[in-house]
């Protein structure tokens, strides 16, 4: 059981990992038929294959939709990695590392060698590379050119933390925060938190005289996931892919590392939540709880089920101030720029941009809050009128408050106020972890790691 | 009659070479020479030719310097230090030595050891909590990482002696079983010491052996990539980041023409050493009218 959750956390946790719904559609895309279609429309015969690590549930019901609105088109979800992945099994953290890898290395050739499919699910693939290589279609060219789409619909501030290279070359879809806390403001009380502005020292401070007997500060984050989390946003700070410069042994680094350290040696950060979890005894002992804020209704009610509605969502503190928030996407796509189909291929972004995919949240759908203005506030919308059957965790009833216009704005400007995505390049987050860690068990100083860390980082970006 | 006969025999030997030509060029050659025209293009799909563009690129590249740099200053420091160390011991084993054939078997090991399971060993060994700093504590030093410092090129050429110097002690023994015994004698009876018949004799007739064992050994240092690996992964310290680690990454983020024109350049640069080598021998092996 301990192993589930930490598996799953961990799943969650990790820049570039598998999408954590496993669960999902088991059905093989790549063995759909490749029907040659009637031949009515100029479109007749196109097949557009899509590369999935794994298939899901709802990559079926995109394939119906689109085939049924563009006739004589064939939809292939390509799968890569068929082997299902079974989350309770030893090991299991491992396996999916292993799966990522050979994921990547297999997309990595095909696209070398001009063999790929015409769009990729980007998700945990390092794009920026093959960006560099000119591998990828400029999506916002194919924007710009197409009269009928209009991108002021959609929160374009999401597409502009894509930007690489003066072009965007992969296109979120959904949005799933990464750097979102539901704190218990019963154990707060008066604590002042400036959640736009305050630091990983800030939070040591406010945290250390707070934390319950045998609780943590912060829970829902393995310890060797919390330099990731303290870089989720601000790894940026540290590194800039198109220059390939890096600032790992500058002091503000260094200081993050101690910070980090700090936190674990005075136990603020512990790594004893999860055994709380699984003893059940977890309510009221940790200050803050890492959510990957996924679904709008988890906005919304999550504070109210927290410690007898006293939760409420705090920006984690970060190395950037005022850095906004920063998010994944469960479905990041991108086009294949030697793809014979481009402009279909665009077509297929569009039709996962558009209303009828975007309004399709929640169980067998989009993996993620909606990027469509539009759709964002008419989901909103539907929230406005209470629930009368919402439990707690203790399973007694919930009142919940009306929606009022003030708190609405409040949900959307999470959506206004992103500014970063999760780095989707795993390496640098995983030299960072790898190196740290004999840091963070005192066998080596500051000095050392962060000067190994920087020789490395800076080795992998200028190769 | 003779000519036919030749030409007979020629078509046999073709005959006969042909499936390890057809081989070579199909595993080797051929993808080499294909290898070197996609290092001449842009992009591996729909490239347009670029000249030497890449190969410009790639000698400006300060990784590429360093992993040149590391391989190379492996290389010349660990095939002296094996050649001298294989052929000290050929010479001590050539002797009456108690356990002798053991001995030699033992050396041998290390060949034979599949590289996975004794790089495991390795890392215990070397590693920051590992077997090595413990009794380096136990005697009151100071406790490092090996791996991660820059004492990591000397753990690398230690793994190399470890694994190389057992075969080539084998290729010096044999080198040193095929002089002649009388020639010793006579020396002996001209009244020649120990190290003059060393110097003058062992050393002239293992001049053939000696070169061979110096080529391998320099071929060999090029496959100490595998262990350095396997110990300490892709991104090893910036001491030991060698050639075949560039190249691997390469190959793994997709960078074709990097990939391809460093291949051909570390070629060419092992061609034109062993060529030069092969050079001297034979101006060598002249000198000393063998």
């Amino acid at each position: 059981m301990k192993k589930i959750i930490a598996c799953s956390i961990a799943l969650v946790m990790t820049a570039a990992m598998l999408s954590s719904c496993f669960g999902g559609g088991g059905k093989n895309g790549s063995g759909a038929t490749a029907g040659e279609g009637g031949g009515t429309s100029p479109e007749s015969g196109i097949t557009l294959t899509i590369a999935v690590e794994r298939n899901e549930g709802f990559f079926d019901t995109l394939k119906q939709k689109f085939e049924a609105s563009h006739p004589g088109v064939t939809v292939n979800f390509k799968e890569y990695i068929a082997t299902k992945l079974d989350k309770g099994a030893a090991g299991a953290m491992k396996q999916a590392q292993r799966d990522t890898e050979k994921f990547v290395s297999t997309i990595t050739t095909e696209l070398a060698s001009g063999h790929a499919p015409d769009l990729l699910v980007v998700n945990i693939l390092p794009y920026k590379k093959y960006a560099d290589k000119h591998l990828l279609a400029d999506i916002s060219k194919l924007m710009a050119d197409d009269s009928s789409f209009d991108s002021s619909q959609y929160y374009t501030n999401i597409f502009d933390t894509m930007k690489y290279k003066g072009g965007v070359y992969a296109i979120p879809t959904s949005v799933q925060f990464t750097n979102l806390w539901l704190g218990d403001t019963s154990l707060l009380g008066d604590a002042h938190i400036d959640d736009n502005a305050w630091t990983w020292q800030d939070f040591a401070e406010i945290a250390k005289p707070r934390i319950p007997q045998g609780g943590t500060a912060l829970g829902g984050t393995p310890k060797e996931f919390l330099l990731s989390t303290m870089l989720t946003p601000g790894l940026e700070q540290f590194v800039d892919p198109e220059k390939k410069k890096a600032a790992f042994d500058s002091p503000g680094f260094k200081n993050l590392l101690t910070q980090a350290k700090t936190l674990l040696d005075e136990g603020i950060v512990s790594e004893s939540f999860e055994e709380l979890v699984t003893r059940g005894k977890d309510k009221g002992m940790s200050l803050f709880e890492y959510v990957g804020f996924r679904y709008l209704d988890e906005l919304i009610f999550d504070p109210l089920m927290m410690a007898g509605g006293k939760g409420a969502i705090f920006r984690a503190p970060s190395v950037t101030p005022n850095g906004g928030y920063s998010y994944r996407s469960n479905l990041t796509l991108a086009i294949n720029e030697k793809s014979k189909h481009k402009q279909m291929a665009w077509e297929f972004v569009k039709f996962v941009l558009s209303e009828e995919i975007q309004g399709f949240e929640g169980k067998g759908g989009m993996r993620g809050m909606p990027v469509r203005k539009a759709t964002f506030r008419h989901a909103l919308e539907l929230f406005k009128e209470p629930p009368d059957d919402l439990k707690g965790p203790d399973g007694k009833p919930i009142a919940v408050p009306p929606l009022t216009p003030e708190r609405m704005d409040e949900i959307e400007s999470y959506m206004t106020g992103i500014r970063t995505m999760q780095e989707t390049d795993d390496k640098i987050f995983n030299l960072i972890e790898t190196e740290s860690a004999s840091f963070l068990s005192s066998r080596k100083s500051v000095d050392e790691v962060a000067k190994s860390i920087q020789s490395k980082v800076e080795t992998y970006l200028n190769e | 009659m003779l000519k036919r006969l030749n030409n007979q025999e020629g078509v046999a030997a073709a005959l006969f070479l042909a499936p390890s030509v057809a081989g070579f060029a199909l595993f080797f050659f051929v993808p080499f020479l294909i290898g070197c025209y996609y290092s001449l293009l842009d992009s591996p799909v729909d490239g347009s030719f670029v000249g030497l563009r890449n190969y410009g690129d790639l000698l400006r590249n300060e990784v590429f310097h360093r992993a040149a740099w590391n391989t190379f200053r492996f290389t010349a420091v660990s095939v002296p230090l094996n050649m001298l160390l294989s052929l000290g011991l050929a010479m001590l084993l050539n002797r009456n030595a108690y356990f002798r054939s053991w001995l030699r078997i033992s050396f041998l090991f290390p060949l034979v050891i599949p590289v996975a399971s004794v790089v495991l060993i390795w890392r215990i060994v070397f590693d920051a909590n590992g077997t090595l700093n413990g009794l380096l504590h136990a005697w009151g030093w100071i406790p490092r990482d090996w791996m991660e410092s820059g004492y990591s090129p000397a753990v690398v050429v230690v793994v190399y002696l470890w694994k190389n110097v057992g075969y080539n002690m084998v290729l010096f023994l044999a080198g040193l079983q095929n002089i002649p015994a009388e020639y010793y004698e006579a020396a002996a009876i001209d009244g020649a010491g120990k190290f003059r018949q060393w110097r003058s004799i062992t050393l002239v007739y293992l001049m053939p052996t000696t070169f061979f064992v110096f080529i391998i050994s320099i071929l060999n240092s090029f496959k100490v990539f595998r262990e350095t690996y396997l110990i300490a992964g892709e991104y090893p310290h910036e001491d030991i980041y060698m050639m075949q680690h560039y190249m691997n990454n390469m190959f793994r983020s997709l960078d074709y023409q990097k990939l391809t024109s460093a291949a051909f350049l570390m070629a060419l640069a092992i061609t034109v050493l062993v060529w030069t080598l092969f050079r001297a021998e034979r101006r060598l092996a002249r000198s000393i009218g063998g």
